[in-house]
């Protein structure tokens, strides 16, 4: 596929000797948003994983024509991939203020940095008031926006979220979700999101790919996987 | 152990001025605990484990400061090169030899520390010999200030342990790289998704923690003189402050070391005598682990094994 | 071919023969040296109980080493014990003090007892020397005592007769640490050990088990001190650093940690390094006392990366290509 920032092919991943991913084929065009569905335990998050370098993988993954599949996580991390991990990744101990250099800690454009914490406050003014604060002492929703505000600091060519709405109220997570689609219109920052709530992700995203066990099952425009009986029968739940 | 010689000149005294000096002196060394502690705390952060190789390395770095001030260097530069020469010997260490245990048990960490000791041990008596040497301070002649507790030594000891302190929490509070450091203690795997290299942040942490042992090493041996033994009290002093102050906390740990050369110094001379404070420390550790095990600053205590 | 089974059966009962036999072959200071073998195996054993199979490190088994060998050489040099029951009580006096220490250090897992441990051996020399001791430990020139001479009119020397002390204690020592770590409570060590948590949740009470099992330790350790304080005639404090305990360590990790076996092999070792560096003196001049040291160290490291189970693992690992397959 041309014009695209992720472009995987026979994705496998490991944990130890089991293998938990099986030849995945997805891509994310530029500036576009692919949603990786599917039930727990299908492999969406191992798929982040995978991609990041953090369980060991084979297959052939080329960030924007070049192959990222032998990198290291930070290497990777450096070529601007920026993973919102599960469960947030908050440094706890450390104030917002200190998480948020750390995301612009490869950066050496010190000014420019500055001005991208001044925009990630303008999508999330409730981080700015908090700066001082322990990240740890942030309740959920703000944890979140604390995560995806860092990764946004790295200036990111693709921006990775694993399930951004986890264990957040729905307001909460409808407010970040109009703050992805902002991010993703404005900016224009490619995205690779993972969620269990199929139909926000599906409103977000172009594309999507349902996984089953570790396998393609489906894979399209999020307009077309909509439509589908199966998919909405069983991840739309109408 | 020579801990105790400098007390002898105490005779005669009259008792309250005595115990000041006792306390003076006392945390003259505590500076050293206070600094080697941070030392164990730096890696214990980053590892959970503690480097029973700290006094060990830091002897050795005292025995090359000698030696280049025996070639006739001048003081402060012998103590800039060993204190670089340290650092780069410290990362060295931790990627060729502590590294490939990363994900071995606690206790074959442990053993291979235990080993690196007495490889420093064993290197030092075999380059130097075993016997007792004096080694030179920069801070030569009539006490400070006009006061009669502290020798000039014992105040510039004191005055360097605290430029380390400072200078150590600005480097972590300050600089991006100290930054970095911290959230690759804190968090590995968060920490690599932003591209910060968290092997090399652990390397460096042992570069620091070399160079600052260092330091004390260089600061203990005008008193405790040198020989390739002398460490291993201090070591054990250091362990007890940082057991007291919290050894997840490095300015806990660093005021449990003063804290441990004040209550180490007046035990010795008030209480048990000079020949048994050794136990003072054994007391300090078992005592803190019973009664309140995260120390007097720590929050909890995480143990691997 | 014999099975792995007869085989190591038929291992032990040769070592155990050659064992019996050695006094009568080897020269009185050889005798002498195999005795003190024989108490550093024990004290292995010991430690070796508590680190190999139940996952706790100590850095200060020299202390319990001292108490049993003070022990020993205050019950019968100033008390008038006999030597026999000396023993038993000085090893008992080890049980309990390794209880009461390990307690507070225990409950907090494994680098806190490698910590207080640690301070331990090196604080106890100067408890032993310590004035307001004086008058039981002899302050720093220690404790003699009288070395027992072999009973019933025997023809055994001295040495001889302690030897087969030490030979007759070890393998009682060694039969009751196989059947420990067979028995239920071995189970429980080595639960403790690879899945604390899961062990704790089928009921094994952690704190109870791992002090029990410090306590057993130190009373190895006490046996091996109170013999070698028998054989020697002699105990004083610089005998017992932390040089000592780190010795313990390495015989351990050299012999095989979780081995019972390789504790014969460690001992091996740790009695004749230093004598070796001591004959390669003449070579290395004053340079050859740090050489105990520096193979030691090497040892630890090495043994770490390449043959993790020591020299008993490396031992089982060509048994198994040679008799097993």
């Amino acid at each position: 596929m041309s014009g695209a920032i992720l472009d995987v092919r026979g994705l496998d991943a490991f944990y130890g000797p089991i293998q938990a991913l099986f030849g995945l084929d997805f891509a994310v065009p530029a500036g576009g948003v692919t949603a990786l569905l599917g039930a727990n335990g299908a492999g969406k998050t191992t798929t982040l994983r995978a991609l990041s370098g953090l369980v060991r993988r084979t297959g052939d993954i080329r960030l924007r024509g070049r192959p990222i599949a032998g990198l290291s996580t930070e290497a990777i991390a450096r070529l601007g991939v920026a993973h919102v991990p599960d469960g947030r990744g908050t440094f706890t101990d450390l104030t917002v203020d200190e998480n948020l250099r750390l995301g612009a800690h490869v950066r050496s454009d010190r000014s420019a940095a500055r001005r991208d914490l001044d925009r990630v406050f303008g999508y999330f003014p409730r981080l700015a008031e908090r700066r001082r604060q322990q990240a740890g002492t942030l309740s959920g929703g703000e944890q979140q926006m604390l995560a995806i505000s860092r990764a946004l600091m790295m200036r990111p060519a693709l921006l990775m979220l694993d399930e951004p709405s986890f264990g957040l109220a729905p307001l909460v997570v409808a407010d970040i979700f109009r703050i992805l689609a902002a991010i993703n219109r404005d900016d224009g920052v490619a995205m690779l999101i993972v969620e269990q709530n199929a139909a926000l992700a599906l409103d977000l995203a172009d594309e999507a790919v349902l996984i089953e066990t570790g396998r393609t099952a489906l894979s399209g425009a999020a307009q077309r996987l909509r439509a589908d009986d199966a998919v909405r029968r069983a991840y739309l739940g109408y | 152990m020579r801990l105790d010689v400098h007390l002898c000149a105490l005779v005669g005294t009259p008792p309250v001025s005595a115990f000041l000096h006792q306390l003076a002196s006392g945390l003259a060394l505590g500076g050293v605990y206070a600094i080697m502690a941070l030392a164990l705390v730096m890696i214990f952060q980053a590892t959970q484990l503690v480097n029973f190789a700290q006094g060990e390395m830091a002897m050795f770095s005292t025995y090359f400061a000698w030696r280049l001030i025996d070639l006739g260097w001048p003081y402060w530069r012998a103590f800039a090169v060993t204190v670089i020469v340290s650092f780069f010997g410290g990362i060295a260490l931790e990627r060729i030899v502590v590294r490939p245990f990363a994900n071995a048990p606690a206790l074959a960490s442990v053993i291979v520390f235990i080993g690196l000791a007495l490889i420093f041990n064993a290197l030092a008596g075999w380059l130097y010999g075993y016997s007792v040497t004096d080694f030179p301070t920069p801070f030569d002649g009539p006490p400070w200030f006009g006061q009669r507790y502290l020798s000039a030594h014992e105040s510039g000891a004191i005055l360097v342990s605290l430029v380390v302190l400072a200078a150590v929490y600005a480097f972590f509070r300050f600089t991006s790289l100290g930054l970095a450091m911290r959230a690759a203690a804190q968090n590995p795997t968060s920490s690599r998704l932003l591209g910060v290299r968290v092997g090399w942040m652990l390397a460096l942490g042992w570069g620091l923690a070399a160079a600052i042992g260092a330091i004390a090493g260089m600061m203990a041996a005008p008193i405790v003189y040198l020989d390739p033994n002398m460490m291993a009290g201090i070591l054990l002093y250091a362990f007890a402050g940082a057991v007291l102050g919290g050894i997840d906390n490095p300015f806990g740990a660093a005021f449990g070391g003063f804290a441990v050369g004040v209550l180490e110094n007046l035990m010795g001379a008030y209480v048990v005598g000079s020949e048994v404070k050794l136990s003072v420390a054994l007391a300090i550790i078992v005592g803190v682990l019973a009664w309140r095990p995260s120390g007097l600053f720590g929050r909890r205590i995480v143990a691997r094994v | 071919m014999p099975g792995p089974r007869l085989t190591r059966a038929i291992a032990t009962l040769a070592v155990f023969a050659l064992a019996v036999a050695f006094p009568f072959l080897a020269s009185g200071y050889h005798v002498y040296q195999g005795a003190q073998v024989l108490v550093l195996a024990i004290a292995l054993l010991g430690l070796n109980l508590l680190t190999g199979f139940n996952g706790q490190i100590s850095l200060g088994h020299g202390a319990f080493f001292a108490i049993g060998g003070y022990g020993a050489a205050i019950l019968t040099a100033k008390l008038g014990v006999p030597y026999l029951l000396a023993v038993p009580l000085a090893s008992l006096v080890c049980f309990a003090a390794g209880f009461l220490f390990g307690f507070p250090a225990l409950r907090f897992g494994g680098l806190y007892l490698a910590l207080a441990t640690f301070a331990l051996a090196v604080a106890a020399p100067q408890i032993l020397a310590w004035k307001g001791f004086d008058a039981w430990t002899g302050g720093s020139s220690g404790v003699s005592l009288v070395k027992p001479h072999a009973p019933f009119a025997l023809p055994l020397t001295t040495d001889q007769w302690l030897y087969f002390i030490c030979l007759v204690s070890a393998a009682l020592l060694y039969v009751a640490a196989r059947n420990l770590v067979a028995s239920r409570i071995g189970r429980a060590l080595i639960a403790l050990r690879d899945q604390p948590i899961a062990a704790e949740t089928m009921g094994v009470n952690a704190a109870l088990t791992k002090t029990i099992c410090f306590g057993i330790s130190a009373l190895y350790a006490g046996v091996a001190g109170a013999l070698s304080a028998l054989a020697v005639g002699f105990v004083s404090p610089e005998s017992f650093g932390l040089a000592l305990s780190l010795s313990f360590l390495v015989g351990i990790v050299v012999g095989g940690l979780a081995s019972l076996g390789g504790a014969l092999f460690g001992a091996l070792f740790i009695e004749f390094v230093p004598s070796l560096a001591d004959q390669m003196s003449g070579n290395f001049g004053e340079g050859a006392k740090a050489l105990p040291g520096a193979v030691y160290g090497v040892l630890l490291i090495v043994a770490m990366a390449v043959m993790p189970g020591g020299a008993a693992g490396a031992v089982r690992a060509i048994m198994r290509r040679t008799v097993g397959s």
